[in-house]
C-alpha cells in the first residue's frame, strides 16, 4: 500500500533521511519508531506530500507521490503533532469543513461527519468549539477529522501522547477497528508502550535510515509472548499446545506454559478458542508486556554494533 | 451549512468564522448610527448632507476595504501557520483555485460586508451629487480587490521563503499598501488630468481603472500559483516570466518622446526599458525567492538522472528571469550602433556592455554563496551590504585617492577604462565560480560524512 524507494530527505545542511526503503502491506498497522530527531515525523510528511524530497520515490496505493500529490490527499489522512483545528469552530463545523475540502458533498456529508464523530465518540459534542474541549478530546476531533473521508491510508504522528490511560485503551480499539476495516495505519511514536496493544509491524528509524540487523532493510513483525496457566496439571499440555499452528512454545510444563504468537487479538481469541476445545482448563492467558521495547533495543543494539 | 455546500469549502470556512450572527447584525447598526451621526452634525442644505454622506462612505469603505482588508488578506495564511491548521489544509483535495478565491473573498468577506454597506450609504448622497462619477467607485472596489490579493500574495512569498520570520515582514508589507493606495486612490479620484501611453492621450482615471483591474489579475494568478506550490504542485516560472514581459510592455509605453527625429530612437529607449525592468525583476526574484544547497542538490540530482522536463520545472524564477535578461541583453549588443539614431551611440562600446552583464552574473553568484552556508542568517542582507562595497565604497575610496582607472575595476565607468572593468568583472565571477565550487565540495563532504 505505501512503497518507498531509496528515499533521501535534507535540510539545510543535514540529511535527515537517508536512502530509506520500506513497504507497509494493505491492512497493516506499522509502528514507526525511533528516538526523537531519528526522522520519523520527516518520513511522514514525505508520506503525506508535505515535504518534497531531495530523491527517491514514494507511491501510495501505485500513485506516485511526487507527481499526483493531490490525488494522493484523497487516499490519505494525516494525524499531526498540532492538530490542525479551528478553536473557533464547533466539532462539526472542523468535520464538515475537512470533508467538504475532501470533496464530499449533499447527503453524503452529514454521513461522513456522523460516521467520523461516532467512531470517535464525539456525538455529543458536535455543537461545543473545539477550543473549549480538553486535549484528549481534542485529539479526538482531530483523529475524527483525518478519517472523515475515509482514506485508505491514515498516518498518525505521536497519536497518544497526552492522552490518559483510558483514552490510550479506546485508541488502540480504534485502530484496531480501522485496520479490521482495511484502513492502513503508519503509527510513529517514541513511546513502545502505546504501540504494543495494535501495531501488527515495526519499523525502526535511528539517525534518518532503517535500522537493519542483517544488511537489508526490514519490517520487524510484532510478536507477543502470552503466559498460559491451567487451574489443574495436565500431562500432556506440551503435546496437546504443539497441536495449535499458530504458535511457538518457548517453555512449558504440566501447569503453565510461555508461547510466543501474533500480537492481533484475533490471533489471540483464536488460540484461546483452540486451547478451550482442546479440553485445556485454562484459568489465566495473558500477554507479556514490553515484547516491542525488547525487540526494538535488539535491532538497536544490532545496529549500533554494526554501524 | 447546506447553502454553502457547492461553493468552496475554504469560502464557507471563513464565512463561518468572520461573519457571525453578531457581526452581521451589529455592523449595519453602527453604520446607520454613524451616517445619522453625519445627518444631525452636518449643515442643513441639502447639498452638504449629501457631499457628507458620500465622503463619510468612501472613507469608511477605505477604512474596511483597505485597513481591515488587507490586514485581514495579509495575516490569512500565517494564522493558519501560527494556528497549525495550514497543514490540514493542504492534506486535502481541495483544488487550488477553490482555496485562492475561498481565502481571497473568505479571509476579507467582513471588509467587505462593512465596506460595501458604507458605501452604499454613502451612494445615496452620491445620487444627488453631479460630479461624481461611477468610475471612481469603480476604482473603489477594484482597488480594494487588488490591495487584498497583494497583500496575500507577499504573505504567501514570504511563507515560501520562510516558515518563522512572516508576522513581523507581514505586518510591514500591509503598511506599505495602505500608504501607497491612499496616495494612489487621493492622487487619481476626482481627477481630470490624463496620461500618454504609447502615444495615445487616456483619462488618468480609466487608465488607472484598467491598469488595477490587470495588476489585479496578475496578482490572483500569482496567488493562484503561489497556493499551487504550498499544495505541493509544481509550477515552472513560464507565468513569472509573462508577468514580468507584460510589465517590461506596459512601462514602455510610458516612454514618450516628445521631439522624435529617429523612429528608431523611441524602439530603442523602449528596448532598453524592458531589459532594465527585466534585470531589475531578475534582482528582485533572486533576493526573494528562497535560496539554499538544497535546491542546488535537487537541480544536481535531476540533472544527473536526465529528468530534463523536470529539471526545467525545478529551475528558480530568478535563473530563467536572469536567462531571459542575458538573451535581451545580447539583443541589445546587436541595436547598438546598427543604426544612425544618436541614442543608440551612447551605448556602442560593446566591451562595458559584456562587462556589466559579467558583473551581473558576479552578483547572481555572490548571493548563491552566501546562501550556501547551511546555517547562514540574513544571507540578502549580508550580500547587499557585500554589492553596496564593490559597487560604492571601493570605487568612492579609490577616487578619492585620485585611483580613478582602480575603481573602475568594480564600477563599470561608461566609455573610461572599459578595458580595465572587464578584467576586473571577469576576475570577480571566475573567484565566485572558485569559492562555489569549493564550497559545494565541502558541503558534498559533509552530507558524505553524515550518511
Amino acid at each position: 500500500m505505501i512503497d518507498i524507494k531509496n528515499l533521501i530527505f535534507d535540510y539545510p545542511g543535514r540529511r535527515a533521511l537517508n536512502d530509506i526503503s520500506i513497504t507497509v502491506e494493505r491492512g497493516q498497522i506499522a509502528a514507526l519508531v525511533g528516538p526523537n530527531g531519528a526522522g520519523k515525523t520527516t518520513l511522514l510528511r514525505c508520506i503525506a506530500a508535505l515535504h518534497f524530497p531531495l530523491s527517491g520515490k514514494i507511491t501510495i496505493d501505485g500513485l506516485d507521490v511526487a507527481e499526483n500529490p493531490r490525488e494522493c490527499h484523497r487516499k490519505l489522512g494525516f494525524l499531526s503533532d498540532f492538530f490542525g483545528l479551528y478553536k473557533v469552530l464547533s466539532v462539526k463545523q472542523n468535520l464538515s469543513y475537512i470533508a467538504m475540502a475532501n470533496g464530499i458533498r449533499g447527503e453524503a456529508l452529514a454521513l461522513a461527519v456522523d460516521r467520523a464523530a461516532e467512531r470517535l465518540h464525539i456525538s455529543d459534542r458536535m455543537a461545543e468549539p473545539v477550543g473549549n474541549l480538553s486535549r484528549g478530546l481534542r485529539q479526538r476531533v482531530a483523529i475524527a477529522q483525518a478519517i472523515v473521508h475515509e482514506p485508505q491510508v491514515l498516518l498518525l504522528d505521536e497519536p497518544a501522547s497526552g492522552l490518559d490511560p483510558e483514552a490510550r485503551k479506546s485508541l488502540s480499539d480504534l485502530f484496531l477497528e480501522l485496520k479490521d476495516q482495511g484502513m492502513t495505519l503508519m503509527v510513529s511514536s517514541h513511546i513502545l508502550a502505546e504501540l504494543e496493544d495494535y501495531c501488527s509491524s515495526m519499523i525502526i528509524v535511528r539517525n534518518g535510515v532503517i535500522v537493519d540487523s542483517d544488511g537489508q532493510n526490514q519490517n520487524v513483525d510484532v510478536t507477543c509472548q502470552i503466559n498460559i496457566s491451567l487451574s489443574r496439571k495436565i500431562d500432556d499440555f506440551a503435546y496437546r499446545l504443539q497441536s495449535i499452528n499458530e504458535i511457538t512454545v518457548i517453555e512449558s510444563d504440566e501447569l503453565c506454559a510461555q508461547i510466543e504468537m501474533s500480537v492481533s487479538s484475533e490471533s489471540q481469541q483464536k488460540v484461546l478458542h483452540q486451547l478451550i476445545q482442546l479440553d485445556v482448563p485454562v484459568c489465566s492467558f495473558c500477554q507479556v508486556k514490553q515484547q516491542m521495547q525488547s525487540t526494538y533495543l535488539k535491532q538497536i543494539n544490532s545496529f549500533d554494533k554494526n554501524h | 451549512m447546506n447553502m454553502h455546500i457547492n461553493i468552496s469549502p475554504e469560502f464557507s470556512r471563513n464565512l463561518w468564522i468572520e461573519l457571525g450572527s453578531h457581526r452581521l447584525l451589529a455592523t449595519p447598526l453602527v453604520l446607520a448610527s454613524i451616517f445619522f451621526l453625519v445627518y444631525l452634525v452636518t449643515n442643513n442644505s441639502p447639498n452638504s448632507y449629501y457631499q457628507s454622506f458620500y465622503y463619510t462612505g468612501v472613507v469608511l469603505y477605505f477604512a474596511f476595504t483597505m485597513v481591515v482588508g488587507t490586514k485581514s488578506a495579509s495575516e490569512s495564511i500565517s494564522n493558519e501557520l501560527k494556528e497549525g491548521t495550514w497543514d490540514s489544509q493542504r492534506m486535502t483535495s481541495i483544488s487550488p483555485w477553490a482555496m485562492t478565491w475561498g481565502k481571497l473573498f473568505g479571509s476579507t468577506i467582513f471588509s467587505w460586508y462593512g465596506g460595501l454597506i458604507a458605501l452604499c450609504f454613502g451612494l445615496l448622497g452620491a445620487i444627488e451629487l453631479p460630479n461624481i462619477s461611477s468610475i471612481d467607485i469603480a476604482l473603489l472596489l477594484v482597488a480594494g480587490i487588488l490591495s487584498h490579493s497583494v497583500a496575500m500574495l507577499f504573505n504567501l512569498s514570504l511563507i515560501a521563503r520562510s516558515r518563522s520570520i512572516i508576522e513581523s515582514r507581514s505586518s510591514y508589507v500591509f503598511y506599505l499598501l495602505l500608504i501607497f493606495s491612499a496616495i494612489a486612490l487621493l492622487k487619481v479620484f476626482g481627477s481630470s488630468e490624463t496620461i500618454i501611453w504609447y502615444g495615445e492621450t487616456y483619462s488618468i482615471h480609466y487608465f488607472f481603472v484598467v491598469s488595477v483591474v490587470v495588476f489585479s489579475v496578475w496578482s490572483i494568478l500569482g496567488v493562484y500559483r503561489l497556493i499551487r506550490e504550498e499544495l505541493q504542485i509544481r509550477n515552472s516560472s513560464i507565468v513569472w516570466l509573462s508577468f514580468v514581459s507584460f510589465v517590461s510592455i506596459y512601462c514602455a509605453g510610458f516612454i514618450n518622446i516628445g521631439n522624435i527625429q529617429f523612429e528608431f530612437d523611441l524602439f530603442f529607449a523602449r528596448f532598453m526599458c524592458a531589459v532594465a525592468i527585466f534585470m531589475i525583476s531578475g534582482y528582485f526574484i533572486l533576493f526573494f525567492q528562497k535560496k539554499d544547497p538544497i535546491l542546488l542538490s535537487r537541480l544536481s540530482v535531476l540533472k544527473n538522472q536526465r529528468k530534463w522536463y523536470e529539471l526545467l520545472r525545478t529551475l528558480p524564477a530568478w535563473f530563467t528571469t536572469f536567462g531571459i535578461s542575458s538573451l535581451l541583453f545580447i539583443a541589445l549588443f546587436f541595436l547598438t550602433g546598427s543604426s544612425d539614431s544618436p541614442i543608440t551611440y551612447l551605448f556602442d562600446n560593446k566591451l562595458l556592455l559584456v562587462s556589466i552583464l559579467l558583473l551581473i552574473y558576479r552578483d547572481i553568484l555572490i548571493v548563491i554563496y552566501f546562501s550556501m552556508e547551511p546555517t547562514a542568517k540574513k544571507v540578502e542582507l549580508t550580500a547587499i551590504l557585500l554589492l553596496l562595497v564593490l559597487y560604492l565604497l571601493l570605487p568612492t575610496i579609490m577616487k578619492a585617492l585620485g585611483i580613478d582607472f582602480l575603481a573602475a575595476l568594480f564600477f563599470p565607468y561608461a566609455n573610461q577604462y572599459t578595458t580595465i572593468t572587464f578584467i576586473g568583472s571577469l576576475t570577480q565571477l571566475l573567484l565566485m565560480i572558485y569559492l562555489i565550487y569549493r564550497r559545494n565540495m565541502v558541503i558534498t563532504e559533509n552530507w558524505g560524512s553524515q550518511t
